[in-house]
């Protein structure tokens, strides 16, 4: 295989070239001849940080490329860029964005050849603008699958090895399974970078050492972590795929989904039974029911914040008795948000000024930071719970470091510092 | 005699219902739906009216609609074909859009809604139902009456003459020639949503020079016989798309603003102030103080016109047009006549507008009083308001024992710098919070805009608010011609006057750059807790004015009901909210 790299006429900063470095590093065999194309705007710029950089010309002269990898800063540029591919290459286009991952431009070709447990049906796309996202065995299994920074098992979580095994595992064998949404799978980190992969090499590293004085050998770290989940959908996936493991530790690694929806969902649910739920999914039963409108409109707020607030610690609290039961020790987190910082990176600041450039940014934009803090005083006056505080923890990180890639969602060096936490916490805990 | 007016489907959809020629009760649907300009069938606002006329929908007499559906649809198809090459697309998606919404049947759809059949349906023109929202509701026996707004069926504006019970339309102007769509096409240009950004323009023209104003005169022209055209050159009115703007239009100003792009007021500028948002922002301002003096030119030109032909002094205005503060206050300052307003001008007005069409013009029926007092939405009982306080979680309430004592504490509490929702009796009808579903504060703390724009209404720290003052004080304060009367725009929220300079220092949190402030005369007849409430912060501060703006927040319909209030109350900054006898404090 041959492949053509098109690069963007817009400059794409230091950090997010590594990332699409390794993006296709990650994404094609080192075998693969990889061919980087640059037009006359870019061409410039993008030539000190690619070897061999051709200038793109519009006769797209590229012969012997098998198959064209668009880099697609912004989804918007879509048709600008895929006018670039050769018209021979665009039915098995890739795109891959600012931050390294890989998606099919045409999603079936990817899915059949790379993903063919992900294979899904037109019916169970998330939308025209996100073909990548796909809503496979909703509602029993997952949101939707994200491809493209490393491998994910049939049902998404970013597992690779059949997770039921580990139901009869050896008693030195230390299972913790991490629950979350998109923070939680990490979608800005490729394997091994994500805070599950880390803690996992650093607990095993550990307890391979003479300092482990625990019964516990060897350890896995389970990612359940899964796009848009809240507590709800984490209840639902460790009954469903945890429980029978019966896990020594549980991770939950979460807040911002559940406030976020909070915002929006019914009222008549959160004030009767307070429960959050993923919004999208209504837009399911209107399809469903073929309603005029199948989407509604999803900036305005519904619920009042000590509502939203009283309804997440209620389901986390609920997700901790239940683990306990089952004698897993259950880790309240909240995770962290870029404005947990006292002061951000440039890279951090101009991401999430693009990210809060889209229409309907201002609703989080404005109203979850409150809620963290409203959350964060309630949290802090519950001592007994013993919650992994990251929005604390994260006001004392290094500002000039890149921790996050927009107001959430972490790099590397933010998984590490949230990775660190709960290793450190679990050794203490149990001794190890 | 039991009339239903109704409008929707396109803007603002509404209800209201005459009763023997009373107004009884009228609402836009956004209001008990919640969703911003609300255009669908109004179910909520139909059943509120019907309520509150204690009547059922089969006692209704007649069901009128504002608008001619087809008639509009022959218009849309009839616009494709006359664009070179045709616009099929435009027509062909129109067609799918009114099919699946239903538009062509709008009478099935509200005798569905009803579970009624036989009951006299109606539909009357759009630019009437404006024409006689604002005449029926008129205190004029006799009017010059003038439409104006993006468009009706065909007519974008026009002039008629009222007599008694009677409407009489004189002449008209069609489309593709929209005053409406003109100042639209400059809102999307200045980076604002169309139909709901416009007050935007008047609040950014304030920081403005006019100094485009040639140029855009170039491209409009008022015609001899009180008409107006637009250089089509330039727009697309006809078939429009998202903006309505040409290249060639681009070509002469440039590219739109980016929405919510940085804006730095001339004179709000700071040491780190980007050079480039200095001069973009100069420059859109520039635009939109220069936009509307030229809007200002042709409504004053196309009203003058308007008298000319009838002779008559008295003038009826309505259509979405009319909501222009700044035109309504310049035609009051600078002509001899008597203006009235529609306090909900724009398309939710037309269904009043329908009813008493049908009541006074169809079946000549006697005029009635003046409205002095747009009070027609719903009002709540306290114990609703405690039932929503519970349901809220709230408990850092307080039940006074009278209205007196409501008042007293409010004032108290305001005059300490306190800003405070309120919520009391029925809620207005039309987009003004006339001081039944207000945020209020206190005019003269220095602090006080910032205040309320940035951690209550959440918008740029900028943005003026606009006074409610007791009418008796009104002109010690403010620079305006004695109104003719309590239906008079400035009792309304809908002219602009002057502030007086000593107080232009005094008043800093209602007085705009210019000098300028939308003011509302409160009148114990029409409002007498609103009018307790400043008279009682005037003893304690010797001002008789408050800030009064919509209880919302930005991007939301203003608060109806009492769990819409505390639900606005909770995620704003507030420090009381005051329903009716509740005073509700923020909890830490």
């Amino acid at each position: 295989m041959s492949n053509l790299v098109l690069l963007p006429s817009i400059k794409l900063s230091a950090i997010n070239v590594e990332r699409i470095k390794k993006g296709i590093s990650v994404n094609l065999s080192s075998k693969e001849i990889t061919t980087y194309t640059a037009p006359e705007e870019s061409f410039h710029y993008y030539s000190t940080q690619f070897d061999d950089l051709i200038k793109y010309t519009n006769q797209k002269p590229f012969k012997g490329i098998s198959q064209a990898i668009v880099v697609l800063p912004e989804l918007k540029l879509k048709n600008e860029y895929l006018n670039r591919v050769p018209d021979s290459l665009i039915n098995d286009a890739i795109g891959i964005n600012s931050y390294g991952r890989f998606f099919p431009l045409s999603r079936n070709t990817l899915n059949k050849k790379d993903y063919p447990a992900a294979e899904s049906t037109r019916f169970n796309q998330y939308s025209i603008l996100h073909p990548h996202a796909s809503l496979v065995y909703y509602p029993y299994g997952f949101y939707s699958v994200h491809t493209g920074m490393g491998p994910i098992n049939h049902l998404g979580f970013r597992i690779k090895n059949d997770f039921v095994e580990l139901k009869d595992r050896q008693k030195e064998h230390l299972l913790i399974c991490a629950f979350g949404g998109s923070t939680t799978w990490s979608q800005f980190c490729f394997e091994g970078e994500t805070f599950c992969d880390v803690l996992e090499g650093m607990l095993n590293k550990h307890l391979g050492s003479t300092e482990n004085k625990s019964k516990y050998k060897m350890a896995t770290v389970l990612n359940f972590g899964t796009f848009a989940h809240l507590v709800f959908n984490e209840l639902s996936t460790y009954l469903l795929y945890a429980q029978q493991l019966s896990p020594d530790i549980v991770i939950g690694h979460d807040g911002w989904n559940d406030l976020l929806n909070g915002l929006i969902s019914d009222p008549f649910l959160m004030e009767k039974h307070k429960l959050t739920y993923t919004v999208v999914t209504e837009n399911w039963a209107r399809k469903i029911s073929d309603f005029e409108n199948p989407e509604r409109s999803n900036n305005q707020i519904t619920n009042l914040p000590n509502q939203i607030v009283d309804a997440y610690l209620e389901k986390k609290y609920q997700f901790r008795d239940i683990c306990e039961k089952d004698n897993a020790d259950f880790i309240p987190s909240l995770q962290p948000a870029a404005f947990s910082k006292q002061s951000l990176n440039l890279f951090e600041k101009e991401e999430i000024k693009k990210e809060c450039s889209q229409k309907d940014a201002l609703l989080f934009q404005q109203n979850i930071p409150p809620l963290y803090e409203r959350l964060n005083h309630n949290i802090n006056k519950d001592s007994d719970s013993q919650w992994l505080n990251f929005h604390e923890i994260f006001k004392a990180v290094d500002h000039s470091k890149v921790h996050f890639g927009d107001l959430v969602h972490t790099y590397p060096e933010g998984d590490k510092i949230i990775a660190e936490n709960y290793f450190n916490r679990i050794k203490k805990q149990h001794q190890l | 005699m039991n009339i239903l007016g109704l409008s929707f489907d396109y803007h603002d959809a509404a209800a209201a219902i005459v009763v023997n020629g009373e107004i009884i009760a009228a609402a836009e649907e956004e209001r008990f739906s919640r969703k911003k300009h609300d255009s669908s069938l109004p179910k909520l606002s139909m059943a509120f009216c019907l309520e509150e006329a204690g009547i059922s929908a089969s006692d209704l007499d007649a069901i009128i609609f504002y608008e001619k559906p087809l008639m509009k649809f022959s218009r849309i198809i009839a616009s494709s074909f006359k664009t070179i090459p045709f616009n099929t697309s435009f027509a062909s998606e129109a067609l799918e859009n009114w099919i699946k919404k239903g538009k062509f049947r709008t009478k099935e759809r509200i005798y569905a809604e009803l579970e009624i059949k036989d009951i006299p349906y109606v539909e009357i023109e759009h630019h009437l139902s404006h024409a006689a929202s604002a005449y029926y509701t008129s205190p004029f026996q006799e009017s010059t009456i003038v439409t104006l707004d993006g468009l009706g069926e065909y007519e974008t504006a026009t002039v008629s003459l009222g007599k008694q019970q009677k409407i009489k339309k004189l002449y008209s102007v069609k489309l593709p020639h929209s005053i409406g769509l003109f100042y639209s096409a400059f809102t999307a240009f200045l980076g604002f949503e169309v139909n709901e950004g416009e007050y935007k323009v008047m609040g950014m023209a304030g920081f403005g020079e006019a100094i485009y104003v040639d140029k855009i005169r170039e491209l409009y022209t008022l015609e001899k016989n009180g008409t107006f055209r637009f250089n089509q050159k330039h727009f697309n009115f006809s078939t429009p798309s998202k903006d309505h703007l040409s290249k060639s239009f681009i070509s002469i100003f440039g590219e739109s603003r980016t929405p919510e792009s940085h804006f730095t007021p001339p004179g709000f500028e700071t040491a780190e102030t980007p050079t480039e948002v200095i001069k973009s922002s100069k420059y859109y301002a520039d635009i939109a103080a220069s936009i509307q003096m030229c809007t200002e030119e042709i409504i004053m030109y196309f009203v003058e016109k308007a008298v000319e032909r009838t002779g008559i002094k008295n003038v009826c205005l309505a259509g979405g047009v009319a909501l222009n503060s700044a035109a309504n206050g310049r035609i009051i300052r600078e002509k001899d006549f008597n203006m009235y307003i529609h306090p909900s001008a724009g398309d939710a007005g037309g269904a009043l507008g329908a009813a008493l069409h049908y009541y006074h013009h169809t079946l000549s029926n006697k005029r009635t009083p003046a409205l002095t007092a747009p009070y027609l939405g719903k009002s709540y009982k306290n114990s609703e308001i405690e039932q929503a306080l519970k349901r809220a979680g709230l408990d850092n309430w307080e039940l006074a024992p009278s209205k007196h004592s409501i008042v007293e504490t409010t004032a108290k509490h305001l005059s300490q710098g306190k800003v405070i929702g309120w919520l009391q009796g029925r809620f207005e009808w039309g987009p003004r919070a006339l001081g039944n579903r207000s945020i209020l504060a206190d005019p003269s703390n220095p602090n006080m805009k910032e205040i309320v724009n940035e951690k209550i209404k959440f918008r740029e720290p900028f943005r003026p608010f606009a006074p409610s003052v007791l009418e008796d004080r009104a002109a010690d304060f403010f620079e305006f011609p004695t109104p003719y009367g309590s239906a008079s725009p400035e009792y309304f929220m809908l002219a602009i006057a002057k502030v007086r300079e000593q107080y232009e220092k005094k008043l800093p949190a209602i007085t705009h750059l210019d000098r300028t402030a939308r003011i509302q005369l409160v009148s114990r007849e029409t409002n007498e807790l609103y009018y307790s409430l400043i008279k009682q912060f005037c003893d304690l501060t010797d001002i008789p004015i408050l800030l009064n703006t919509s209880f919302n927040l930005r991007g939301e319909p203003m608060v109806s009901s009492p769990r819409d209030a505390v639900k606005t109350f909770s995620w704003s900054n507030m420090d009381y909210l005051v329903m009716e006898n509740y005073i509700v404090a923020k909890s830490v």
